[in-house]
């Protein structure tokens, strides 16, 4: 019972118990090994599971703090990870068939820093087959199934990220964002996901989707959570030359500073890819009454042409993931999901002068974004995913292909992709549940490196909820 | 569509090729349209870091 108990704090709560002593790292990692034993065979959250290990390094974590020494606020707690981030030596199957015996030859910077800070490793997570799908399917390591409802999709590509959370198997995980992969699951599985602003974190050792588009970031059950994880891997890394030197502020610290007197923008699409249902707009508007309640000044505001920033995104990824893949494409095509290969080979036929103008109008679409739709707000708040979550069958496209692929995918990216086009900071939180029982996410979305407003926000909004204390059962 | 392929030493059948045609025209024609509203000869991609950069808050 107490492991259970235990199992159910969040990762600030643990952490902070285990600094101060009234829990050990054993003990929390016990817990989570406990509710992983129960909860796997039901939503298949992990690949691989390293159980003696992470004992072995909490009780390391316990000795270390037991002679003085504490590495940081993340000493101590257990964390998984999509498997896309390379440790040395160790097997990274990136969710493909293509590299299930490969051993990477670095380790990533994230989890160096994760090393660093004093995490306990308890494994890699299922994903999406090289982070290439947007809804958790994998016909190689099988789907992972939401924990609020096994028949619906958990989101993906990180999509083991938002299961393991959600179900309280991990206190936070790692996932990467090319065109929603971090905030999809998030909103899916009823937990908080970050994509940082590109830059503010090392893509070093993460397995790439796309140059242009990844970002690395954390998935957490609070905000607080989120700013304390993101925090220790966020900041510049010679190995990542895109990474930015601006120094990384103390998230936490800001968190309390309330909303108040911000002006924030609700945007609820009417027109776009996919039409925004009902339901899912009632529950944006609820989450900006709540923040309106709570001082902040909330005004309509209209966003960008989508779909130009939707389709440059489809020439990067596509480009970039046909250059990656074509050694294995050419060689071993039918180690490849369809789906996935699919959506891949039309960056074969795709001129590089398209390419080269879709990389040269980001700079523009930023600029116009920070003009129009951000203008006279602090920051924006849009739906996360546009419709009720669907069923793991309902959206099985493998045998189908081309056309029908494509569909499905820009059903689930019409609302975040724009926003790996633009680089911008942009935050999942729960704000509610569908008709089925299933979670709804809110994205908050700001200007470059205003990672900390959207806490600040997000952190203000569950003081004022409860949707991210509810746990599926 | 034969030299393409050639050039790209691809193989893919004719149904294939039409979804694919189809697929890159939408994608080729958006850009297309973005670029002539927006683009000058000056314009780099590398001015995306620099813009992220001094949009930041202040």
């Amino acid at each position: 019972m107490r492991n259970d108990d235990i199992a159910l704090w969040s990762l600030s709560e643990v952490a902070d118990a285990i600094a101060a002593r009234r829990i050990s790292s054993v003990e929390a990692t016990e817990a989570c090994l406990a509710r992983i034993e129960v909860w796997q065979p039901r939503v298949n959250a992990f690949l691989r599971l390293y159980k003696d290990k992470a004992l072995a390094q909490a009780k390391a974590m316990d000795a270390e703090l037991a002679a003085g020494k504490r590495r940081g606020p993340l000493h101590g707690v257990p964390m998984a990870h999509k498997d896309m981030y390379y440790r040395k030596g160790e097997i990274s199957t990136g969710g493909s068939a293509i590299r299930k015996d490969w051993r990477a030859p670095v380790t990533a910077t994230a989890l160096e820093k994760l090393d660093a800070a004093g995490v306990v490793e308890l494994g890699f997570l299922n994903m999406a087959e090289f982070a290439a799908g947007p809804t958790g399917h994998n016909v190689h390591h099988g789907h992972c199934r939401n924990p609020w409802d096994q028949s619906r999709v958990t989101g993906g590509s990180s999509s083991g990220s938002g299961a393991s959370v959600a179900a309280r198997l991990v206190y936070g995980a790692l996932g990467s964002d090319t065109g929603g992969s971090i905030r999809l699951p998030a909103a899916a599985c009823g937990v908080v996901g970050m994509k940082a602003t590109y830059g503010r974190v090392s893509r070093a050792g993460a397995v790439a989707r796309s140059w242009t588009l990844d970002h690395v970031g954390p998935l957490t059950r609070t905000i607080r959570d989120n700013a304390r994880v993101l925090a220790a891997i966020a900041g510049h890394d010679p190995n990542d030359s895109t990474t930015s030197e601006k120094p990384v502020p103390d998230y936490e610290a800001a968190l309390e500073g309330g909303v108040a007197g911000l002006r924030i923008g609700l945007a609820l699409p009417k027109e776009g890819l996919v039409p925004l249902d009902p339901a899912i707009g009632a529950a944006v508007q609820a989450a900006a009454d709540a923040l309106g309640k709570l001082g902040a000044r909330i005004t309509p505001v209209t966003l960008p042409d989508f779909t130009a920033l939707y389709r440059a995104a489809e020439v990067m990824v596509k480009c970039e993931a046909a250059a990656m893949h074509r050694p294995w494409m050419e060689k071993t095509p039918e180690l490849y999901a369809n789906q996935v290969r699919t959506r891949m080979e039309a960056g074969f036929f795709i001129p590089a002068t398209q390419y080269i103008d879709a990389l040269r109008l980001r700079a523009h679409f930023v600029k116009e974004f920070l003009s129009t739709s951000m203008d006279s707000v602090d920051a924006v708040i849009l739906p996360a995913i546009p419709f009720p979550l669907p069923t793991i069958e309902e959206t099985d496209t493998e045998q189908k292909g081309g056309p029908a692929v494509l569909k499905m995918v820009a059903g689930f990216t019409g609302l975040t992709r724009p926003f790996n086009t633009l680089g911008v900071p942009a935050l999942s939180v729960p704000c509610g549940f569908d008709k089925n029982g299933a979670p709804i996410g809110l994205q908050l979305v700001g200007r470059p490196f205003d990672e900390a407003l959207l806490y600040r926000i997000g952190h203000a909004y569950q003081g004022a909820t409860d949707f991210h204390q509810r746990v599926p059962t | 569509m034969d030299e393409i392929l050639k050039l790209q030493g691809l193989k893919y059948d004719a149904k294939r090729l039409a979804e694919i045609a189809a697929e890159v025209e939408v994608l080729n024609d958006a850009v297309r349209k973005a670029a002539e509203a927006r683009l000058t000869f000056d314009d780099e991609p590398a001015a995306f870091a620099s813009v992220m950069e001094r949009e930041a808050r202040k």
